[in-house]
C-alpha cells in the first residue's frame, strides 16, 4: 500500500522514486496489534481485529504577538519572574481588559489557514475555575460564538506521508487567555511553597478543536505535524510542544465499527508529538483491554506517565468543573467586517501544502526536500534565492544534506546560519563549474559555518584548493599511481570493481583531493588500458557500474 | 465684619476658625455682592423639618467665587475639614482621610496658582471625595471590603484622574457597601454610615440607634458626605440605584449618566454591564459641571462610548423637542408619567410629592403624558440574577495571592481551604435569559421617548435609526424609591430572625423598582431632592430618566426640579 505514493509523485511528471525510503520520516511507531484495511476507499484501523479508535484534539497554540491578549505587557520569552505583568494581567481591581488587534489578525490567518468559516461577530465568556496562577478566576474565552469554525487540516497521501488522504474536520477556533505558571517548591523547614509567575498570564493562545474524525495515533502525530507548518507559515504561533507554545489535549474512545462511540477519556498535558501519539496508543490499549474483560471504560481526565508508558486517572466525572460561563460584559462583540476579512486574505502567505506542490514542479525537487526545507523559517526563501539559475537539484542537494547535516553537528540552529545566499551560491558555482570537487566543496561550506565570511572562490583561491582539470598533470600522476601498483592494475583487468576505486582514491590522495574526479576516472581508465592492450570491454564495464549512482 | 458674614454665607453649621480668612484678607471680602449675601445667609434651625435648603456653597457658586478671586480654596479646604471634624465621628461618611496638612498644603498650592492667574483648571483646590470603589493611587482602595483593607492602587481611575488634572483636591474615601452590595450602606467592614440630617440638626445624639436613619447605598458615604459639607461633590457608582438611592435619602443630588460615557478605568467592577461612574452633588448645575470634566472618551475602557457616538449625541441632542426649552419655559417638553411605577409600596407622601412634580413641570409649560413600559415588572428579578451572578465573577479575584487579605492559617494549609468549591452555583443558560428580557426592558424605554436610541442600528441599511416618534416623550418622572431614609433597625437584618423581617427584606429588594430599570436600559437618570416627607421631616427625591444620551435635556429638566425645591413640603 505504500507504493502509492511513489507512483503519484511520479504521474506528476517527476522521478524521485530513489526518495522513497525516506517519506516515512516521522518515526511513526506502529502499535502491534494493529491491522489497517480499506473499505469504500476509507481505511479502517482495527485494533485487535474489532476495535476502532475514535480521537480528537484540543490545541492550544501561544499567539506570536509582541503583546499580550488584553493587555500592553511584552509576551517575550526567559525575563525575570512576574517582570511581564501589568495590572490588568494580574486582575487588579479597576482594571478592563482591552483586545489586541494583532492577535486578532494572527487568528483570523490561522483561521483562513485551517479553511475555516470566520464569524464576522465573535464575543468573548469568562470561563470560571479557582487556580492560583489563574488571577482573575476566570479565564476569557469564547466559548459561546468563537472567531472561526468549520475548517478542516487535509492529510494527503501525496505530501504528508500518509497510506491514503484523509480530511479532519476543525471543529472551532477560538481566542482565549493563557494562565500563568505555578511552581512547586518544598521549601525550607518542609513547608512547601507555590510560587507564582505571572509573565506567561494573558498571553494570547487560540484554541483549535478538532471534530472526532481521528482514528490512529499516526493520524494524530501527523495533524499536529501539520498544523505546526501551517502555524509557523502564517507566523501565528511558534507551535513549539517541548517550548509550551503548542499544547495537546486528546480525547480517545474506542467502538465497533457500526456502533455508537464509546465512552471517551482525555489525556490532559502533552508536551510532544511523540508522548502524544504514545498516550494514545497506550490509552486506546487500555480501554481495548478493559473493554474486553467487560469493565466499562469510565469519562475521565487522564495524564500520561512516560516511564511506564501508561495512562493514569487525574479526576472523574463527579469531580468534572462546572465553569459557570457567562459574557464577558467588559468586551464588546468583536465585529469583522468583509473588508478587513479580505485585507488580511491578502496578506496570507503562500500555504505549505502549495509550496511543496510548487516547488516539486517548478524545481523538479523531491516532496521529502521540499519537506526538509519548508520545515526550518526561512529555508525556502533560502534554497529559492540560492537556485535561481543554479541547478535547483545540485542546490537543494547542498541544503538538504550539506549544510543541514553541518548545522547538525555543530548544533547551529537554521535561524543562525552564517551561510549567506551568495556564499552558498558561490559555491554551487565552484562545484558545477568544476573549480573544486565535492569533497574540497564541503571542506569550504566548513569554513564558511565556522565564519568565514568570504565567497567559495575567494576561499579557493586562498587556500589554493582548486581542482586540478588539467589532463596532462593528470596523466602523469596516473602513469605514476598505474606503476606504483602493478598487482592491483592487473586485478582491474580481472574485473574487479573495488580495486578501480581503491586506485582512484590513490590519485585523489596523491592530488589531496584537488583532483576533477570524473578526468580521474577517465584518464586512469585509459593509463590502465595503456599498459596492457586487451580485456578492453571489462574495464569499461566496470568504470560505467562505479559511476551509476 | 466681613469675615463673620461670610462664615454665615458659606457654612451656616459648625464653628470657623478666624484664621481661615487671612489668605485672602479684608480686600477680597469686601468685592461679596450684596446679592450673594442674601441668597446664602441662614441661620441654622432646629427643626428638621423647617430647615431652608442650599445651607451649603453649591459647587458652582465655590467654583465662581474662586474664579473672582473672592474667596480663597484654601478657606473652602479649610470649612470642609472643620465638618468632618464637626460630623464624621457622628456619620462616618469616609473610610480613609487624607492628612489635613496635605489637604491644606493642596490648597494652598492651588491658591498660588490662581493668584498667578494659572489655575490648573476649573476646580483648582476644590474638596471633592471619592467613593472607595475607585482605584487612586496614594489613597487606600478598600471597596468597603476587609479583602482590600490597606489595598494600594499602583494606579488612578480615570475619572480621578480627569478631576485631579483640573485641580480637585481628593480629600478622601468614601464609605460603601461592600463591593457595592447593599442599598442603605449599611454592609460596610468599616461601619454603617449613617444619613446626615440628624447630625446636621443635632438629634443624633438623642436619636436611639435603631431609629437612626441609613444615608442609603451602595454610595451612602459620598451622598452623606456632600450632604453634611465635608465636600463640594463626591464620585459615587451606580449599578443599579447606587448614587440615586442615598441622594434621595440624603437630599442632594444624585446621577447616573449612560452607560460608556465616563470611564469605568479603575472603578472596581461590582456587574460590568450596569456599573457607571456617578456624581454625588448639592445642585443639579454641579452635577453638569462636574459631568462635562469626567465625560470622556478613554481608549483603556472597551465599554466607553466612541467619539464618533459621542458626536451623534450631539446633534440628536440639538433636534430634539426639549432643545428651546429653557429653566422658565418647558414649553414643547414632552413628560412622561410611567404607569408602572405606581407600586403598590410606595409610601402617601411619596406619591404626593411625585404629583407634586408633575405639577410642578406642568406649570412651567410641559406636556404630561402618561406612558405604559410594560416591562418594568420584570427589571427587579432580571436585576436580580444578572447582578449577582457578574458579582460572583467578579469577585473571584479576590483571594488574597497577589494583593490584599489572606488568612494565615498555617494548619492545613491546603488549596481546598482558600479555594472554595464554586460548581454548584450553575449559571450559564440562566445568564442567557435574563439578557433577552433585559433588551425587553431596554425596548420598553426606545418605545416611549421620541429621541431614537444613537446605539440602534437599522437593520436594513446598517445607519443608526434617526427617525423620531412624534408621540414619544423627552423625560420621565417617576419616584427614586418607595419612602424616605429608612431606620438603621429596618435595614438591618440578622440572619436569625428573617421571618420577623421579611417585609423589610422584601421592601429593600422593591425599592430597586425605580432604579434598576435605567440601569438594565444604561440610560441616564438623575434623582433630584425635591421637598421634605410630610410625615418625618427626611427628604425625598425625584427620579428623571430620559433616552440613551440626551443628558441635555435631563440637565435642563433637571433644573426646573431643583428650582422648584423647598424644604418646606
Amino acid at each position: 500500500m505504500f507504493n502509492r505514493f511513489p507512483r503519484r509523485v511520479c504521474s506528476g511528471g517527476c522521478s524521485y522514486g530513489h526518495h522513497y525510503s525516506k517519506l516515512n520520516y516521522y518515526k511513526i511507531r506502529w502499535s502491534s496489534t494493529v491491522n489497517t484495511n480499506f473499505s469504500n476507499g476509507l481505511p479502517i484501523s482495527l485494533y485487535r481485529n474489532k476495535w476502532e479508535a475514535v480521537i480528537g484534539l484540543e490545541i492550544h497554540a501561544q499567539i506570536k504577538s509582541k503583546t499580550k491578549l488584553f493587555s500592553s505587557s511584552s509576551t517575550s520569552f526567559n525575563k525575570p519572574v512576574n517582570t511581564n505583568v501589568s495590572v490588568i494581567d494580574a486582575a487588579f481591581p479597576g482594571t478592563i481588559p482591552r483586545l489586541n488587534a494583532r492577535c486578532v489578525e494572527l487568528a483570523v490567518l490561522t483561521s483562513f489557514a485551517l479553511s475555516c468559516n470566520i464569524q464576522r461577530v465573535s464575543s468573548f465568556d469568562r470561563k470560571h475555575y479557582s487556580y492560583p496562577d489563574l488571577p482573575a478566576g476566570y479565564q476569557i474565552t469564547q466559548h459561546f460564538a468563537p472567531l472561526a469554525k468549520n475548517g478542516k487540516i487535509f492529510l494527503s497521501s501525496l505530501l504528508d506521508g500518509l497510506e491514503y488522504d484523509k480530511e479532519i474536520r476543525i471543529k472551532q477556533l477560538q481566542l482565549e487567555q493563557d494562565t500563568g505558571k505555578s511552581l512547586y517548591d518544598i521549601g525550607s523547614e518542609g513547608s512547601p511553597v507555590t510560587l507564582i509567575d505571572l509573565n506567561r498570564a494573558g498571553i494570547g493562545l487560540m484554541e483549535i478543536v478538532t471534530e472526532p474524525d481521528i482514528r490512529s495515533s499516526k493520524e494524530s502525530g501527523l495533524l499536529v505535524r501539520k498544523l505546526q507548518g501551517l502555524l509557523r507559515t502564517v507566523g501565528s504561533s511558534d507551535g513549539n510542544m517541548e517550548e509550551g507554545s503548542l499544547r495537546c489535549d486528546v480525547n480517545v474512545s474506542v467502538h465497533e465499527p457500526g456502533k455508537p462511540f464509546g465512552t471517551r477519556c482525555e489525556i490532559k498535558n502533552l508536551n510532544s508529538v511523540k508522548f502524544l501519539m504514545s498516550a494514545i496508543d497506550a490509552e486506546i490499549e487500555r480501554q481495548v483491554e478493559s473493554l474486553e474483560q467487560g469493565i466499562p471504560v469510565i469519562q475521565e481526565t487522564r495524564r500520561f506517565d512516560v516511564s511506564s508508558n501508561k495512562t493514569l486517572r487525574l479526576r472523574t466525572k463527579e469531580s468534572l468543573m462546572d465553569y459557570r460561563y457567562m459574557p464577558e460584559a467588559d468586551l464588546p462583540e468583536l465585529i469583522l467586517s468583509d473588508e478587513y476579512l479580505s485585507r488580511v486574505y491578502q496578506s496570507l502567505p503562500e500555504l505549505p501544502d502549495a509550496t511543496k506542490i510548487r516547488l516539486m514542479r517548478q524545481y523538479g525537487i523531491s516532496v521529502y526536500d521540499t519537506g526538509v526545507v519548508l520545515g526550518e523559517e526561512g529555508g525556502v526563501e533560502y534554497f529559492e534565492k540560492i537556485t535561481n539559475n543554479r541547478n535547483p537539484k545540485l542546490v537543494i542537494n547542498w541544503i538538504t544534506h550539506e549544510l543541514f547535516g553541518q548545522l547538525k553537528t555543530r548544533d547551529v540552529k537554521f535561524i543562525d546560519n552564517p551561510v549567506t545566499v551568495e556564499q552558498l551560491g558561490s559555491l554551487v558555482d565552484c562545484i558545477n563549474q568544476n573549480i573544486i570537487s565535492g569533497t574540497t566543496g564541503k571542506q569550504v561550506l566548513a569554513l564558511m559555518i565556522d565564519g568565514d565570511a568570504r565567497l567559495a572562490n575567494e576561499i579557493i583561491q586562498a587556500k589554493g584548493l582548486q581542482q586540478i582539470n588539467d589532463s596532462v598533470e593528470l596523466e602523469k600522476i596516473c602513469k605514476t599511481i598505474v606503476a606504483k601498483y602493478p598487482d592491483e592494475t592487473q586485478r582491474i583487468k580481472k574485473g574487479q570493481l573495488k580495486v578501480f576505486k581503491w586506485l582512484v582514491g590513490q590519485v585523489m590522495r596523491e592530488t589531496k583531493g584537488q583532483a576533477n574526479p570524473q578526468l580521474v576516472n577517465e584518464i586512469l581508465k585509459k593509463s590502465i588500458d595503456e599498459v596492457n592492450l586487451g580485456d578492453d570491454d571489462e574495464v569499461t564495464t566496470t568504470t560505467n557500474n562505479n559511476q551509476k549512482p | 465684619m466681613y469675615s463673620h458674614l461670610l462664615k454665615a454665607i458659606i457654612y451656616s453649621l459648625g464653628t470657623l476658625e478666624e484664621n481661615c480668612f487671612d489668605e485672602f484678607g479684608e480686600s477680597a471680602m469686601r468685592t461679596l455682592s450684596q446679592e450673594i449675601t442674601k441668597r446664602y445667609f441662614f441661620t441654622s434651625s432646629i427643626q428638621l423639618s423647617n430647615r431652608k435648603k442650599s445651607q451649603f456653597l453649591s459647587l458652582s457658586q465655590a467654583v465662581e467665587l474662586v474664579k473672582q478671586k473672592e474667596i480663597s480654596p484654601v478657606v473652602l479646604t479649610q470649612k470642609c475639614i472643620e465638618q468632618i471634624k464637626t460630623f464624621e465621628h457622628q456619620i462616618n461618611a469616609f473610610i480613609q482621610i487624607k492628612d489635613y496638612e496635605k489637604i491644606l498644603d493642596q490648597a494652598k498650592q492651588a491658591e498660588k496658582r490662581i493668584q498667578r492667574g494659572e489655575p490648573k483648571g476649573i476646580l483648582d483646590g476644590i474638596p471633592i471625595a471619592c467613593k472607595d470603589i475607585f482605584c487612586t493611587k496614594d489613597l487606600y482602595t478598600t471597596c468597603g471590603s476587609t479583602t482590600l483593607k490597606d489595598f494600594q492602587s499602583t494606579y488612578n481611575s480615570t475619572v480621578v484622574e480627569l478631576l485631579e488634572k483640573s485641580g480637585a483636591i481628593i480629600i478622601g474615601k468614601t464609605n460603601m457597601d461592600e463591593f457595592g452590595m447593599g442599598s442603605a450602606n449599611v454592609y460596610s467592614a468599616y461601619g454603617i454610615t449613617y444619613n446626615p440630617l440628624l447630625s446636621l440638626s443635632q438629634f443624633f445624639e438623642s436619636t436611639e440607634e435603631g431609629d437612626k436613619r441609613v444615608a442609603g447605598g451602595s454610595s451612602g458615604g459620598s451622598a452623606a458626605a456632600v450632604a453634611s459639607g465635608m465636600c463640594f461633590a463626591a464620585l459615587g457608582s451606580d449599578t443599579g440605584g447606587s448614587v440615586r438611592l442615598p441622594a434621595s435619602y440624603c437630599g442632594v443630588v444624585g446621577f447616573k449618566p449612560s452607560y460608556g460615557q465616563c470611564s469605568r478605568w479603575g472603578l472596581t467592577a461590582y456587574a460590568n454591564s450596569l456599573d457607571t461612574v456617578g456624581l454625588i452633588t448639592r445642585t443639579v448645575d454641579d452635577a453638569k459641571l462636574v459631568y462635562d470634566l469626567i465625560s470622556k472618551f478613554d481608549k483603556k475602557d472597551t465599554t466607553s462610548l466612541p467619539l464618533e457616538f459621542r458626536s451623534t449625541n450631539k446633534s440628536l441632542n440639538k433636534s430634539d423637542n426639549a432643545s428651546n426649552i429653557s429653566t422658565k419655559d418647558l414649553s414643547g417638553l414632552r413628560v412622561g408619567v410611567p404607569q408602572e411605577y405606581f407600586v403598590s409600596e410606595l409610601n402617601e407622601d411619596i406619591i404626593n410629592l411625585w404629583r407634586k412634580g408633575i405639577n410642578h413641570l406642568n406649570s412651567h409649560g410641559a406636556t404630561i403624558v402618561p406612558v405604559s413600559c410594560p416591562n418594568t415588572k420584570y427589571a427587579l428579578p432580571v436585576y436580580y440574577i444578572l447582578a449577582p451572578a457578574e458579582a460572583s465573577s467578579n469577585l473571584a479575584r479576590y483571594d488574597g495571592v497577589r494583593y490584599g487579605f489572606h488568612t494565615n492559617t498555617k494548619e492545613n494549609h491546603s488549596d481546598d481551604i482558600i479555594y472554595v468549591d464554586v460548581r454548584d452555583q450553575g449559571l450559564g443558560e440562566e445568564v442567557k435569559r435574563p439578557q433577552r428580557v433585559r433588551q425587553l426592558i431596554r425596548q420598553d424605554f426606545n418605545n416611549v421617548f421620541s429621541m431614537p436610541n444613537p446605539l440602534l442600528v437599522d437593520d436594513k441599511l446598517g445607519i443608526p435609526i434617526s427617525e423620531k416618534s412624534k408621540h414619544g416623550v423627552d423625560v420621565l418622572i417617576a419616584p427614586v424609591a418607595i419612602s424616605t431614609a429608612p431606620k438603621i433597625r429596618d435595614s438591618l437584618n440578622s440572619s436569625e430572625d428573617l421571618e420577623s423581617d421579611s417585609y423589610e427584606i422584601l421592601n429593600s429588594y422593591v425599592n430597586d423598582v425605580m432604579t434598576t430599570a435605567a440601569s438594565l436600559a444604561g440610560i441616564p437618570s438623575m434623582s433630584i431632592p425635591f421637598g421634605l416627607s410630610s410625615n418625618d421631616g427626611f427628604p425625598i427625591g425625584l427620579q428623571l430618566i430620559v433616552q440613551y444620551g440626551n443628558e441635555e435635556t435631563l440637565f435642563q429638566v433637571a433644573k426646573v426640579i431643583d428650582q422648584g425645591n423647598n424644604y418646606n413640603s
